[in-house]
């Protein structure tokens, strides 16, 4: 065989025999390449979800201004930006929190005596958005701790807390805020955030009352995550998340303490919840993320608008009544059209090929009369 | 200036074939992946998004094929225009049945490539209307310019017809 560089100008050989040319194994090699790197990609994206993938199981403890407050115990499964967490308090209420990697799904089983009600039911919220807002303060907490979402982060501002209380308002000026620092190892959970609140207190309408000794603001709460290594991942081993008061008068000596504060981290310990994982284990990504509904009775309180039917980690559905039905039939026949016209459209080459071969029969077929 | 248009024509064709070889890959690598979305089922088709992401990665390396090594490119507009009629479609169909969580275009690639699942969907949203917008345009030139032709043809014809023998 002969080939001809065009751009050289000069001529390579290359012959049956074997011998390869320079434009051959060049060609050869990047071709080896591409597929040596599509092959890594490969490996790459089916084992960074392996990897990722994580179950803690462990308790917390609740201490308010130095008295216990509440306790319990906790399992949490996390998968990058995905969570169920299940905590159980010492007074028995339950709280099954998860996502289907857009809403939240929160489930309170019925833990009562279910002899002395005539229709015992558990109850069922679906809300928007991954993060449980409505969720009890002590499942938030795990969240935050156990899963990978830069989009939960950027947005933490706009969350409430139970310790917000009066600062939470849409006015930017007297919002609080977060400040966030994460793993560098692999999932990249969070390791530290601060909630520091402004140096006043927000009155009626404009006013301001400014907080003495904290003119640059004050550290409202801190969650700090410890962390172990399981596998390859760098997962929480002990959360401690408290809640922070400003220093305050209520004595002559106390009033000295109060020059002294040396900055917005200065305040007072209120409320400290420990959060201690007993085990922990690398697993393999659920199917869902979203809690299993175990009474068949419940009542589930869907938030949203027109949704559809989810999954549930065991397979099953969180069928929403009437409601779900009605979106069914809704769905089903919109559906049809855009299968509909989805089916026309695969059809339209198969219609070019065929006009082309018509139109080139007639042309060979219409030849000119002589 | 023909050949302007041409080149415009080929660049454009070249860019496509680019945008097209990369999403099909990223299918394709995608649905390699485990992750528990790939076993769902799509809203449209009712296929689990692990086929959905075969097809239409092998549909997409298809037309980059075809976008790279076809010498007519009447083809390669016809095939972009087709394909992003179809995804167009698509993505009005999940409009239209309310299902608003990102098109799972991607795949598991957004895990492993850390982009959030909303970045990836409004890129290739972007992606899907520069080759609409393209492909359409250049059918519409395309087109214009055969009416010219004919039209040009037809009024000579008729002048023919008209002058005196």
């Amino acid at each position: 065989m002969h080939f001809r560089s065009k751009r050289a100008g000069t001529s390579v050989n290359c012959s049956p025999r074997g011998k390869v040319s320079k434009h051959s194994r060049v060609g050869g090699c990047s071709g080896l390449l591409l597929l040596a790197l599509v092959l890594f990609s490969i490996c790459t994206v089916s084992n960074a979800s392996q990897r990722s993938a994580f179950m803690l199981w462990g308790r917390f403890d609740d201490v308010l201004k130095g008295k216990h407050q509440n306790a319990g115990s906790f399992t949490v499964r996390a998968f990058e930006s995905n969570a169920l967490v299940d905590v159980t308090f010492e007074n028995g209420f339950r709280e099954v929190t998860g996502t289907d990697g857009k809403d939240t799904f929160t489930y309170y089983p019925f833990t009562g005596n279910s002899n002395a009600f005539e229709n015992p039911n558990g109850r069922a919220t679906i809300s928007y958005g991954r993060f449980p807002r409505n969720a009890q303060f002590a499942p938030q907490i795990l969240w935050l701790a156990c899963v990978h979402d830069p989009e939960l982060l950027t947005n933490l501002h706009t969350i409430r807390f139970p310790f917000d209380a009066h600062y939470y308002t849409n006015n930017t000026n007297v919002q609080i805020i977060p400040k966030i620092t994460t793993s560098k190892a692999p999932p990249g959970l969070v390791t530290s955030i601060k909630w520091y609140a402004p140096g006043f207190v927000p009155g009626p309408g404009t006013n301001r009352y400014t907080i003495s000794g904290y003119p640059k603001g004050w550290l409202m709460a801190q969650v700090s995550v410890g962390e172990t290594n399981a596998g390859q991942l760098s997962i929480p081993a002990k959360i401690v998340c408290t809640e922070y008061n400003t220093r305050f008068v209520t004595n002559a000596a106390q009033l000295s303490q109060l020059r002294n504060i040396t900055g917005p981290d200065d305040v007072l310990p209120v409320d400290i919840i420990t959060f201690t994982v007993t085990n922990a284990e690398v697993e393999s990504p659920l199917q869902s993320y979203v809690p299993e509904i175990l009474d068949k009775t419940a009542r589930v309180d869907d938030k949203r608008s027109g949704m559809g039917i989810v999954h549930v980690v065991s397979g099953k559905w969180w069928t929403v009544g009437a409601h779900i039905a009605k979106y069914k039939t809704w769905a089903s026949r919109r559906r049809l059209v855009v299968l509909a016209l989805l089916f026309l459209l695969l059809l339209f080459p198969i219609y070019l090929i065929a006009k082309r071969l018509v139109i080139g029969k007639t042309r060979l077929t219409n030849k000119p009369h002589k | 200036m023909n050949k302007n248009r041409l080149g415009f024509s080929r660049l454009f064709m070249l860019a496509s074939g680019a945008l097209l070889a990369i999403t099909s890959l990223a299918k394709i690598i995608s649905a390699f992946g485990i992750t528990g979305m790939l076993d769902k089922s799509d809203p449209i088709l009712g296929v689990h998004f692990r086929t959905l992401l075969w097809l239409a990665g092998a549909l997409e390396l298809m037309a980059a094929y075809i976008c790279f090594f076809s010498k007519q490119i009447i083809t390669q507009v016809v095939m972009i225009a087709w394909l992003s009629t179809m995804f167009l479609t698509y993505r009005l169909g999940l409009l239209l049945i309310h299902y608003h969580s990102p098109c799972p275009c991607l795949g598991n690639l957004t895990d492993a490539i850390h982009i959030s699942p909303q970045t990836a969907d409004t890129a290739m949203k972007i992606g899907l209307a520069y080759l609409l917008v393209g492909s359409y345009g250049i059918l519409f030139h395309q087109w214009w310019k055969n009416r010219n032709v004919e039209v040009g043809r037809s009024a000579l014809g008729s002048k023919g017809k008209t002058r005196p023998a």
